[in-house]
C-alpha cells in the first residue's frame, strides 16, 4: 500500500475551511480570554458613534435638520454603533504589516491555508466579545434618549440581511488595505485611510443624506455604506432601501472578493521576489 | 567652564539634553524614509479634511449648532488636531512600543539608563512623517481666525494659548496613564482609553447634555482638552480658567510620574 | 563589586486548565500561584573577573541579572552592587552599569549608528574627549571600522552586536552583565566578541558576569563558573576543577591496531565509542591505571587520557535538582 493511500481523504474544501476557522475562532477566543481588561476597554471604541451622536443631537435641537429630526439621528447613531462594532476590517488592514515586517508571514505561508485566515478568526473572536454587550446597550440607548423607528418591517429585514454582506465587503477592503504592506515599508498609515472614508462615506461622520451632492448619490452605491449606514438609515427611517440594494451588496462583496484574490496574488510575487 | 550639576553629578535640564539629542537623531533618521515623509503628509492632510468634515456639514445645514458658529467648531477642530499631533507624533511611538519592548526584552535596556525613565521611554522618539500635523492644526486655526468671530481680547488670546498647551501635557498624561499597565501586564492595549477620550473631545462639551457636560468636565476633565480653549478664546468662558487647566497638567504629570514609579517598581520584564 | 547574599525572586503566575470552556470561565475567576525564580542564591563577584553563569533555560540566570541590574527587586535577600543597591535605580549607579542582552537591540535601528553613539554620550554625560577616546578605542577592538557611519537596520547580525558592545561599554562601566552575547552570531563574530570582553577586562578591571549557551564563551573567557538549576546555585568554583567532577569520570581514547571484540572492552569501563581502529572508554578515575594495563594487554599501543567535555558535566549539575553550593575549597 502507498503511503498516499494511508493518508485520509482530504475534506471538501468549504468543510475544511469551517473545520479551519472553528479551530482558528476557538483558539483565538481562548487567548483573548486571557486579558480580561482588555475585553472591557474594547467598549470604549463606542465612543464615536456617541460623540457624531451628540453633535448631531446638538445641530437638530432647534429643528430638523434637512428634515432629519432629532429622534432619528439618535437611532441612527444607536445603529451605527452595533454596526460599526461589528466590524473586523481595521484590525485586519492594520496587522498585516507586522506580520510581513516580523517575517511571520513567511512562516504562515508554509501551512495549507491562507495566511489571512488566521487574522480572519481572530477579528471574528474578538467579536464574541464585544458584540453581546452592545446588544442591550443600542435599543437601551433609543429608548432612553427618544429614538424612534421605523414601523415597516420590510426595513428591518432588508437591513438585517444587509449587515453580513457589508461585513463581508470590509473585510475584503481591509485585507486590501493590509496587503500594501507587501509593497510598501510603512503602510499603517495607508491603511488607516478606511478608517477615513468609513467615516465620510460610510455614515458616520453624517447620513450620507446630508453629504452634499454628488457625493450623497455616490456614497448610496458602494460598501462601506451597505455595511455601517445603510442599515441604520432604513431603521430610524431617514431613507427606505429598495431590496434591489442587496443585489449589489453581494455584488461589491464578489468583486472585492475577486479584486483581493489578485491584489495578494501579486503582493506575493513582489514577497517572493524581495525576500522580506 | 564647569556646568552646574545636580546632586547626582548629571548636568542641570540633563533630560531635556538627552531628549533634543534623541529628536534631533530621529530627525536625521528620518531623512532616511522620504517616501514615508511624503505619504505621511498626504494622509495627514486628507485626515485633516476627513476630521474637519462632521463640523463642514453641520454648518452646511445650520447657521449656528448651540451656539456654535463654523469658526467656533474650526478652532476647537484646529486644537483637536494639534492635540492629535501629540499623539502621533508622540505617543504612538513612544507608548505604542512599549508592548513589544517589555516581551523582546528591549525596554529593560532603556529604564537602565541614568536619565529620567519615564521622559526617555515616552518622548525620546518622534514620528516625523506626522509633523506636518502641527502646520496644519495651526493652518486651520489661522483660518478659523480669518472667518472672525474672535479673539475676544489679548487675556482671552493669552488664557487660550496656556489652556491649550495645558491640553497638550494633559494628553500626554492620558496617553501614558492609559498605557502604563503594559509594564507589568505584557499585553495590554490602553489606546481605546486615548482615543475615546479624544474622540469625545471633537465635539463641543454642551452638546452632551447637562448631566455629561459636568461629568466631561469635573469628573473626567475632557472639556479641558479642547471645548475649554476655544471657548476662552472666544470669550464664552472666564480666562482664568486657563489656571484650573494649569492645575490639572500639573496634577496629572504629578500622578503620571508616581504611578510609572510604581510600576517600574513591580516591573518583571520577560522572565528568564 | 558585586555581593549578593539570600538572594530570593518570586513571580505570580495565573494558572488556567486547557480549553474553550476553562477560558471563559477564567475570564471571571482565575487561579494564582507563586513560583520561585531564583532562592537564597549567596556569592560574590570581585573586579577584574569574568564569571560563567550556566544553567539550563528557565533556571533563573536571567532573573539573577536583572536583579543585579536593579531591573527587578529581589522578594528576600540583599544585592549590592558597586556599594549600591540596585532596586533604587541610582543614577550614580546606572552610570557605571553595563548590561549586554543578545539580540534584544538597544541602538535605535533607524538612524546611523553614530548618532546612537552620541546620544548614549549625552545620556551618560561623557566628556567629548574621554568619549572620542573610548570610541576610537573601542573602534580598535572590535573592529568597527566605517560601519558607525551606517543605518543600524542595515547591518549584518554580527556587525550589529558588535555595535551594541560599544555602544553598552562606551560609559567604561565598572560592572558588565552579558546575557546570551554571542547568540545567533557566527563562528568570526563569536570570536571577535571574545577576544574584546577579555580586553576590556584587562584594560579596565571590571567584574563581568556572563551567561551564554556557547561553552566556548565560558572556557574562553570566565576564571570562575557558577552553575544554576530550579533557581539554585549548584556549583560555584574553577572551570577546571567543573571539568573534573562529572562523576570523577576520565575519558581513555585508544588507538585499536586491530579489532577487539565488544565483549572484550565493555567490562572495562562504559564504552563511549567503538570502531575498528578507536576505542573511547568512560572510567572512574581510581581504575585508569588497570584500565590502561588492560588494554595494553590486548595490544593497544597509544593511550590517550582526558577530562569528559564540559557539557558532560553541565549535564550532571544541570540534572541535580538542588544541590549546597560548592566552594572552591
Amino acid at each position: 500500500m502507498t503511503d498516499a493511500a494511508l493518508r485520509p481523504a482530504p475534506a471538501p474544501a468549504a468543510r475544511r475551511l469551517t473545520q479551519v476557522y472553528g479551530a482558528l475562532v476557538r483558539t483565538e477566543m481562548q487567548a483573548a480570554s486571557a486579558y480580561r481588561a482588555q475585553l472591557v476597554i474594547g467598549a470604549l471604541g463606542w465612543v464615536v458613534p456617541v460623540a457624531f451622536m451628540a453633535l448631531w443631537r446638538g445641530a437638530a435641537a432647534d429643528g430638523d435638520v434637512d428634515g432629519i429630526s432629532a429622534a432619528q439621528f439618535t437611532t441612527y447613531y444607536a445603529v451605527v454603533l452595533l454596526t460599526t462594532g461589528i466590524q473586523i476590517s481595521h484590525g485586519l488592514s492594520f496587522q498585516v504589516e507586522p506580520l510581513v515586517h516580523s517575517g511571520e508571514l513567511s512562516a504562515l505561508l508554509l501551512r495549507p491555508s491562507h495566511p489571512m485566515h488566521p487574522l480572519v478568526a481572530r477579528g471574528l473572536a474578538t467579536l464574541s466579545y464585544a458584540v453581546p454587550p452592545l446588544l442591550p446597550v443600542v435599543p437601551a440607548l433609543i429608548w432612553f434618549l427618544g429614538g424612534t423607528v421605523t414601523a415597516d418591517v420590510g426595513q428591518w429585514v432588508l437591513a438585517a440581511a444587509l449587515v453580513p454582506l457589508g461585513f463581508v465587503s470590509e473585510v475584503y477592503l481591509g485585507l486590501m488595505m493590509g496587503s500594501l504592506a507587501l509593497w510598501f515599508t510603512r503602510s499603517a498609515a495607508l491603511s488607516g485611510l478606511l478608517f477615513g472614508a468609513e467615516w465620510l462615506i460610510g455614515g458616520l461622520v453624517a447620513p450620507v443624506a446630508l453629504l452634499p451632492e454628488p457625493w450623497s448619490e455616490i456614497a448610496r452605491h458602494q460598501p462601506l455604506w451597505f455595511a455601517i449606514g445603510a442599515p441604520a438609515e432604513a431603521i430610524s427611517g431617514i431613507s427606505e432601501l429598495r431590496p434591489w440594494v442587496l443585489v449589489e451588496a453581494a455584488v461589491w462583496a464578489v468583486l472585492l472578493h475577486v479584486a483581493f484574490t489578485r491584489v495578494w496574488r501579486r503582493g506575493m510575487r513582489r514577497h517572493e521576489a524581495v525576500g522580506t | 567652564m564647569s556646568r552646574r550639576r545636580r546632586r547626582d553629578g548629571l548636568p542641570r535640564f540633563h533630560t531635556l539634553r538627552v531628549l533634543s539629542t534623541a529628536w534631533r537623531a530621529e530627525l536625521a533618521g528620518a531623512a532616511e524614509y522620504r517616501g514615508d515623509l511624503v505619504i505621511g503628509t498626504i494622509v495627514t492632510t486628507i485626515w485633516l479634511g476627513i476630521s474637519v468634515a462632521p463640523v463642514l456639514v453641520v454648518a452646511l445645514h445650520t447657521g449656528d449648532a448651540n451656539g456654535w458658529t463654523l469658526p467656533k467648531l474650526l478652532f476647537l477642530q484646529a486644537v483637536w488636531y494639534l492635540l492629535d499631533a501629540v499623539v502621533w507624533v508622540v505617543l504612538i511611538v513612544n507608548v505604542g512600543y512599549w508592548e513589544d519592548e517589555v516581551r523582546v526584552g528591549q525596554l529593560d535596556g532603556r529604564l537602565l539608563r541614568p536619565v529620567n525613565s519615564l521622559a526617555l521611554c515616552s518622548l525620546s522618539r518622534l514620528h516625523v512623517p506626522d509633523l506636518p500635523k502641527v502646520v496644519l492644526a495651526f493652518g486651520l486655526g489661522a483660518l478659523a481666525i480669518a472667518l472672525g468671530g474672535g479673539p475676544a481680547g489679548w487675556l482671552p488670546s493669552l488664557a487660550a494659548a496656556v489652556s491649550i498647551a495645558s491640553a497638550l501635557v494633559l494628553t500626554w498624561a492620558l496617553g501614558v496613564l492609559a498605557n502604563y499597565k503594559v509594564l507589568t501586564h505584557v499585553r495590554f492595549d490602553g489606546w481605546s482609553v486615548l482615543f475615546a477620550a479624544q474622540n469625545l473631545a471633537r465635539v463641543p462639551i454642551p452638546f452632551y447634555g447637562p448631566f455629561l457636560r459636568i461629568v466631561l468636565t469635573v469628573v473626567v476633565p475632557i472639556a479641558f482638552l479642547a471645548t475649554v480653549p476655544a471657548e476662552i478664546f472666544y470669550g464664552d468662558a472666564s480666562a482664568w480658567l486657563a489656571l484650573v487647566a494649569v492645575a490639572l497638567a500639573v496634577v496629572s504629570v504629578r500622578l503620571t510620574a508616581v504611578l510609572w514609579r510604581r510600576e517600574v517598581g513591580r516591573y518583571a520584564g520577560v522572565m528568564g | 563589586m558585586i555581593k549578593v547574599d539570600g538572594l530570593t525572586r518570586a513571580f505570580t503566575v495565573t494558572d488556567r486548565e486547557v480549553g474553550l470552556r476553562a477560558a471563559l470561565r477564567s475570564v471571571a475567576r482565575r487561579r494564582h500561584r507563586t513560583v520561585l525564580a531564583v532562592e537564597d542564591l549567596t556569592f560574590e563577584v570581585p573586579g577584574g573577573q569574568v564569571m560563567g553563569f550556566l544553567g539550563p533555560n528557565g533556571s533563573g540566570k536571567t532573573t539573577t541579572l536583572k536583579c543585579l541590574a536593579g531591573l527587578l527587586t529581589p522578594t528576600a535577600g540583599t544585592v549590592d552592587v558597586l556599594g549600591f543597591t540596585p532596586s533604587e535605580r541610582r543614577v550614580e549607579f546606572l552610570r557605571r552599569l553595563g548590561f549586554v542582552m543578545g539580540q534584544r537591540w538597544q541602538l535605535n535601528v533607524d538612524i546611523p549608528v553614530a548618532e546612537s553613539f552620541e546620544l548614549h554620550r549625552v545620556i551618560y554625560d561623557l566628556d567629548r574627549a574621554e568619549f572620542r577616546r573610548t570610541l576610537d578605542e573601542l573602534t580598535e577592538l572590535l573592529e568597527l571600522g566605517d560601519l558607525s557611519r551606517q543605518v543600524a537596520r542595515k547591518l549584518s547580525l554580527g556587525q550589529r552586536m558588535r555595535c551594541e558592545f560599544a555602544a553598552a561599554l562606551l560609559h567604561r562601566p565598572a560592572v558588565v552583565l552579558l546575557d546570551e552575547p554571542t547568540l545567533g552570531l557566527d563562528f568570526e563574530a563569536q570570536q571577535q566578541i571574545r577576544r574584546f570582553v577579555g580586553e576590556y577586562v584587562r584594560l579596565t578591571g571590571a567584574a563581568v558576569m556572563l551567561t551564554s549557551h556557547y561553552l566556548a564563551d565560558i572556557e574562553a573567557l570566565a576564571d570562575r563558573v557558577m552553575t544554576i538549576s530550579g533557581g539554585h546555585i549548584t556549583y560555584d568554583g574553577d572551570l577546571h576543577h567543573l571539568q573534573t567532577m562529572a562523576g570523577d569520570q576520565k575519558l581513555i581514547t585508544a588507538r585499536l591496531p586491530r579489532p577487539v571484540p565488544a565483549d572484550d572492552v565493555a567490562r572495562l569501563g562504559t564504552v563511549r565509542e567503538h570502531t575498528e581502529s578507536t576505542l573511547v572508554l568512560e572510567v572512574v578515575r581510581g581504575r585508569v591505571g588497570a584500565v590502561v594495563g588492560e588494554l595494553e594487554g590486548l595490544g593497544v599501543e597509544d593511550v590517550t587520557l582526558g577530562d569528559p567535555p564540559l557539557e558532560d558535566a553541565l549535564r550532571t549539575l544541570y540534572s541535580t535538582p538542588r544541590t549546597p553550593a560548592v566552594g572552591d575549597d
